[in-house]
C-alpha cells in the first residue's frame, strides 16, 4: 500500500470524528469543513512523520486544534467586538434551555478545547497538556473553572446529571 | 461524570444535521500534491539563487583576483559575466539532459501562430470557484497513458494565437510541462499539471464517476509568487485534476526568474484546463502525435 493509500485509509476513517471534533469547538459546520480539510492536508503533507506517533488519531486531533485556535487568532486581530453579549433570556424562561453546545461555546476558544478533549474525547489530563502543550496544572485549573462555568450556565435538570 | 457530560454533547450532536462531508479526503489530497509541488519548485529555485550567487562571487573574485585593476560594471552597463539572452545559461544548459538540437530551438511556431494577436487585458483575476460542464463523459476513441509531449501537443491547440517556444517538462514524472506564449507583445510562460487522485484514495462517493459531466475550477491569485501568479484548477469528479500556472516572470536562467507579463487571462485558463481532452489517459491519436511532434523535450525546474 503507498503512502498515499495510507493517508487515504486514515482519513476516510476518521474524517467524520474529526470534523465532529472541529464542530463543536466552532459551531458551524462550514467552518468545522474547512478545518478538517486543513488539518487533513496538514497531515498528508507530515504523513511520513505522523505515522510514527504513537498514537495517530491524537497527532491529527493536534493538528485540527492547532488549525483552530491559529483561525481563532487570525479571526480575532482582525475583528472587531460589536458590544458585550446581553445574557439571554432563558433564566427567566426555562423553556428557552441552553444546550450543551452552546454553554461549551461560551467557553474561551482554549478552554472549550480543554473540556472536548477530556470529556468527549476522553483524553487524560496529561493528553491534553500534551496536545494544547499546556502545563498539567494549567488544563487542571482550568478544566476545573470550565465545568463551574458550564454548571452555572445550563438549566437545573441538566445540572443533574453531571453534578458533583 | 464524565459520561453524562459526553451523554449531553451526544444528545445535542444527535440533534444536528451536518452537511454530507464530500470528498473532503480526496480534496485534502490534492491540496497536499499541489503544495508538495510547490515546495519542490520553491527549493529548486532557492538552490538556483544560491547556486547563481556562489557563482557570480566567484567569477567576480577570480577575476578580481586575476585583474588587480579591474573595475566592476556599473549598474545598468552590460556585465561581461552575464550570458547572452540568446544562450542558454549554464544552469539551463546543466539541466537539459540529451536534448536533440531541434527541439532547443528557440522559438516553435504552433499550429495558430498567424496572425499574431496582442495579449488579453491583464487585470488581476479575483479569485473565485466556477462550476463547469464537459459536455462529454470522457474523450471518444481509444485512450493511452498520458505523456509530456501529447500534453504539450493539446495545450498548443488550446492556447490563444501566438508564438509558443521555450517547452519544458518536469523531471520527476510528473505530467508537468511548460512553454512560453508570445502574443505579440513578448514572452509569458504557462505551466500545465494533471494529476489523478488514485481510485483507492477516493471515498466511495466518488470513485467510479466518470470522467467530465460536471466539475469544478478554482481560480487563485499569489501576487507574492512570479511563477503561479495566477492559479487555474480544474477538479472532475473521476478525481482528475487539470491545473495551470499563469506565470508574471520566466523561468530561471540561472541568474533569475525574469519579469513577464501574465500571457493568459483568467477566463483563458479557464478554458484551458475545462477541456475534457485532458487526462491522466488521453486519446491514442493525441498521445501518438504529441510523440512525433516533441520526441525529446528540456526538463525545467
Amino acid at each position: 500500500m503507498t503512502d498515499d493509500e495510507e493517508f487515504a485509509e486514515f482519513a476516510n476513517a476518521h474524517a467524520e470524528r474529526l470534523r465532529t471534533t472541529a464542530f463543536m469547538l466552532c459551531r458551524d459546520w462550514h467552518l468545522a469543513q474547512d478545518l478538517t480539510q486543513t488539518a487533513l492536508t496538514k497531515l498528508f503533507l507530515s504523513w511520513r512523520r505522523a505515522v510514527q506517533a504513537d498514537n495517530l488519531v491524537a497527532y491529527a486531533q493536534k493538528i485540527l486544534l492547532r488549525a483552530f485556535l491559529d483561525h481563532r487568532r487570525r479571526r480575532s486581530s482582525t475583528e472587531s467586538i460589536p458590544g458585550v453579549l446581553q445574557e439571554p433570556a432563558y433564566r427567566e424562561s426555562p423553556e428557552l434551555r441552553l444546550t450543551m453546545l452552546d454553554a461549551l461555546g461560551r467557553l474561551p476558544a482554549r478552554d472549550r478545547a480543554i473540556v472536548i478533549l477530556r470529556y468527549f474525547e476522553d483524553y487524560s489530563v496529561d493528553q491534553v497538556a500534551d496536545v494544547l502543550e499546556l502545563p498539567t496544572s494549567v488544563v487542571k485549573s482550568q478544566t476545573r473553572r470550565s465545568l463551574a462555568k458550564l454548571r452555572e450556565l445550563l438549566a437545573a435538570d441538566q445540572l443533574a446529571l453531571f453534578a458533583g | 461524570m464524565t459520561d453524562e457530560l459526553r451523554a449531553l454533547l451526544r444528545a445535542d450532536l444527535d440533534a444536528e444535521r451536518p452537511p454530507p462531508i464530500g470528498d473532503i479526503v480526496g480534496a485534502a489530497i490534492r491540496d497536499g500534491r499541489r503544495r508538495r509541488r510547490n515546495r519542490r519548485l520553491g527549493a529548486v529555485g532557492a538552490w538556483a539563487v544560491v547556486a547563481g550567487a556562489l557563482a557570480i562571487v566567484l567569477v567576480s573574485g577570480m577575476g578580481l583576483a586575476a585583474r588587480p585593476d579591474a573595475v566592476l560594471p556599473a549598474a545598468g552597463e552590460p556585465s561581461p559575466a552575464e550570458p547572452s539572452p540568446a544562450e542558454p545559461s549554464p544552469a539551463e544548459s546543466a539541466a537539459l539532459p540529451s536534448v536533440p538540437a531541434t527541439t532547443q530551438s528557440p522559438s516553435v511556431a504552433s499550429p495558430e501562430t498567424v496572425p499574431i494577436m496582442p495579449t488579453a487585458p491583464t487585470a488581476p483575476p479575483q479569485a473565485r470557484t466556477l462550476t463547469i460542464h464537459s459536455g462529454t463523459q470522457r474523450a471518444e476513441g481509444m485512450q493511452k497513458k498520458a505523456t509530456s509531449a501529447a500534453m504539450l501537443h493539446l495545450l498548443t491547440q488550446l492556447l490563444p494565437p501566438g508564438r509558443t517556444s521555450h517547452f519544458g517538462v518536469a523531471s520527476d514524472n510528473d505530467l508537468h510541462v511548460q512553454l512560453y506564449l508570445d502574443r505579440g507583445d513578448g514572452p509569458g510562460m504557462v505551466r500545465v499539471v494533471v494529476d489523478q487522485t488514485p481510485p483507492g484514495v477516493r471515498q466511495k462517493a466518488v470513485a467510479g464517476r466518470p470522467h467530465g459531466g460536471t466539475g469544478i475550477v478554482t481560480i487563485d491569485n499569489f501576487p507574492d509568487n512570479c511563477l503561479q501568479n495566477t492559479v487555474v484548477a480544474a477538479e472532475w469528479a473521476d478525481g482528475t485534476m487539470v491545473q495551470i500556472d499563469v506565470a508574471s516572470c520566466l523561468a530561471w536562467d540561472g541568474n533569475r526568474n525574469a519579469p513577464a507579463a501574465p500571457v493568459l487571462t483568467a477566463d483563458e485558463a479557464v478554458r484551458i484546463v475545462s477541456d475534457p481532452r485532458w487526462g491522466v489517459k488521453m486519446a491514442a491519436a493525441e498521445v501518438d502525435a504529441g510523440g512525433k511532434r516533441f520526441p525529446a523535450v528540456p526538463v525545467f525546474g
